[in-house]
């Protein structure tokens, strides 16, 4: 077994408390007398946003409670910090208030209560084997290791990125079709033309790669404006989202490997869909294409 | 109006693969718009339809917060259910305290949902097996040494832990009953399995008597965590919400469409989204419709200009236009919505698998409001789509248009 760090003991470990809709209660705020923080009582600290919402300062008094009816506990503003943006917390509007655990547990009525213990092991390799010993033990609780619980953590967006997969699946069928009908189309307008040209003796490759050729500079031009949209889309979702979430995380992300993977697939689409009007083209004999 | 529709059915039919291609493209566009639709207001009706099974009109909870959303308690929730039960109209008013138990059993202890009420009957749950918890009798808590408390436990716990009905149980607020501390642990009797309408895929639960659960967990006597509220008569539902408010200015009385307004604010993503996407598949629709009748138009301006040369008025050459982008939005709904329902099972399937999703909750909803808007909008698109190549019909010059057509 690795070493067992002082999570509960040391003091130094701070659990986060969480508040409830801003708004109203459990918590409450006022400002302290005195401009400096009051040692005399236990400090907390809070996320610069929590702050704003709550309207106050280092040095300001935050009253906390478990339920509407009280006990308040006051406490100080010790500290007022940005902290590390999570996705996964992002769309919680609640007011996160770190504290130390002995005062939240005071808070609590005393009670010994965590919800997890941090374990650090000596070898880091050997993670897995004491979660699996911790396991084992009949307690009723259940040990992850750090790999186990990012996994867990990112299940959801797994989850979200999995539906958007499902989703641009749909939209590359429905833009095929129209890629597709578009090309019918055009196939329609050049059978006068195609059948003249068979006539003066353009060979049927030469007649296809035309085809072909305007196929893809179709679905290129398209994919190259779609590319450009998307560059749009993207700075308004990020700006939406980041003023909604008072958040600098980037929600919508454009790479180069996406653009270039995009820009293919588009083409590829395009070659598919004049592969298939050329073949209906030049499946005719040029009288016929001629109306006659 | 029936010169009209032959007039656009025979051009739609007049080059089959052409208007198969666009209805097909269509039907696509018009699935990923269903399934938008009903993924915008999925979630909540869902929850409409599940708090609508559940029976109850109003949920009380302490301000702010939903039901089962946190730890906080009503102080005084016997003292103001009684206050409700006495409103007129209100038929049952049932205090809840919602908590986390550990149940042990074997070998090992299982951390449960703990869902404590007053007595059987109710209807927080459903009994499929078995019985429910008695209703009145002991009204103090056993001291540990007595009769096993009944309880009621749900399908996750016989099929993952194997607890039958008659199995004895220890329930405590500590992973090992003796660190319990100021709470205790008792022990209890399975007489029933139930379905708890909104447990997780894997989630245990369990269900007892309040006065037991207060026991175990060390709830304050007289707390809960919600109370529910079933009335015999809907148009009360509003006056006792607002005479609870006014009671106890420390809890927050949710009408069920209040409570569904309340957690769809928490559903943001899903909302924004489907308007993205619905907004797309209308502008690709739009572009489908509008380009396929504008090219089609340009192979028969001959046509178009014989029929205003035998007097058909600008307006009715137009009129047949907008009919085409119409008809191509009609034909293409049944195959929008068999793809779409289709689609939407699939899509809600991988959404479910996301952690904390009940089972009983679904993202994509077929409402008949869903329906309506789908419908509405795609011949709406379609009406868009033609209008273009219908301006451009209906200001043909006969005489050139013919000469053009001669010349050609």
């Amino acid at each position: 077994m690795g070493l067992l760090a002082g999570v509960l003991t040391s003091g130094l470990w701070l659990l986060r408390a969480h508040g409830a809709t801003p708004g109203g209660p459990p918590w409450r705020a006022g400002t302290a007398t005195a401009a400096a923080v009051d040692t005399t009582r236990p400090p907390l600290a809070l996320t610069d946003r929590s702050a704003r919402l709550l309207g106050v300062t280092a040095g300001d008094l935050v009253e906390l409670s478990l339920t509407a009816a009280g006990p308040w506990h006051a406490f100080p503003v010790a500290q007022v910090y940005r902290p590390a943006e999570y996705p996964t917390e992002i769309s919680r509007t609640r007011v996160d208030v770190r504290l130390h655990l002995a005062d939240l547990q005071a808070i609590g009525g005393g009670r010994d209560d965590v919800d997890s213990v941090v374990v650090r092991v000596r070898r880091p390799a050997r993670g897995a084997d004491v979660a699996a010993r911790l396991n084992a033990l009949p307690m009723g609780f259940r040990a992850y290791t750090a790999a186990d619980l990012a996994a867990r953590g990112s299940t959801t967006f797994e989850v979200i990125a999995r539906f958007h997969r499902a989703i641009s699946v749909v939209t590359i069928v429905a833009s095929s079709v129209f890629l597709l009908a578009i090309m019918a189309l055009r196939g329609e307008e050049m059978r006068r033309q195609v059948g003249l040209m068979r006539l003066v003796g353009i060979s049927r490759r030469s007649v296809a790669a035309a085809v072909l050729l305007i196929a893809s500079a179709v679905a290129l031009a398209g994919s190259l404006v779609g590319v450009g949209l998307g560059y749009v889309l993207s700075a308004a979702i990020n700006l939406y989202y980041q003023r909604l979430f008072d958040t600098p995380l980037v929600f919508s992300q454009i790479t180069l490997p996406l653009v270039a993977e995009t820009v293919a697939l588009s083409v590829v689409l395009g070659i598919a869909a004049g592969a298939v009007t050329a073949w209906r083209l030049l499946r005719r004999r040029p009288l016929e294409q001629l109306g006659r | 109006m029936t010169a009209l529709g032959f007039l656009a059915s025979r051009t739609l039919r007049r080059n089959p693969v052409r208007t198969a291609l666009v209805v097909l493209g269509l039907c696509v566009t018009g699935a990923l718009l269903l399934d938008m639709t009903m993924l915008a207001g999925g979630l909540e009706a869902s929850l409409g339809q599940l708090l609508g099974r559940l029976g109850f009109a109003i949920r009380v909870v302490p301000k702010g917060t939903l039901p089962f959303s946190g730890d906080a308690q009503i102080p005084d929730a016997d003292g103001l259910a009684a206050g409700i039960v006495g409103r007129p109209g209100v038929t049952a008013a049932v205090p809840v305290v919602a908590t986390n138990v550990y149940v042990g059993g074997g070998r090992a202890a299982f951390a449960s949902f703990a869902l404590g009420v007053p007595d059987g009957g109710t209807g927080v749950y459903t009994v499929l097996q078995g019985q429910d918890l008695p209703r009145g009798g002991r009204a103090e808590p056993p001291d540990g040494t007595g009769a096993a408390v009944p309880v009621v436990v749900n399908r996750n716990m016989t099929r993952l832990d194997g607890v039958r009905i008659g199995d004895e149980v220890v329930l405590s607020g500590a992973p090992v009953p003796e660190l319990s501390g100021s709470a205790g642990s008792v022990r209890a009797r399975v007489v029933g399995v139930a379905d708890f309408y909104v447990d997780l895929a894997t989630q245990r639960s369990i269900a007892l008597r309040t006065v037991d659960l207060r026991r175990v967990r060390g709830v304050p006597p007289g707390a809960a965590s919600l109370i529910l509220v079933r009335v015999s008569d809907p148009a009360r539902v509003g006056a006792v919400v607002a005479w609870t408010n006014a009671r106890d200015p420390r809890v927050d009385a949710l009408s069920v469409g209040r409570f569904i307004a309340r957690a769809g604010g928490r559903l943001t993503y899903f909302n924004q989204f489907a308007l993205i996407l619905s907004t797309l598949s209308l502008a690709v629709s739009f572009l489908l419709i509008t380009a396929i009748v504008t090219l089609s138009l340009g192979e028969r301006l001959g046509e178009i200009a014989v029929l205003r040369a035998l007097g058909m008025t600008r307006v009715r050459v137009g009129a047949v236009i907008v009919l085409e982008g119409v008809a191509l939005s009609v034909v293409s709904l049944p195959g929008a919505f068999l793809l779409g329902l289709g689609i939407s099972g699939n899509l809600d399937a991988i959404l479910r698998g996301a952690p904390g999703v009940p089972e009983s909750l679904h993202f994509f909803t077929l409402t008949a409001a869903a329906v309506t808007r789908t419908v509405a909008l795609l011949i709406v698109t379609g009406a868009a789509g033609g209008l273009y190549p219908a301006a451009v019909a209906s200001r043909l010059g006969i005489a050139s248009t013919l000469h053009a057509e001669v010349q050609s």
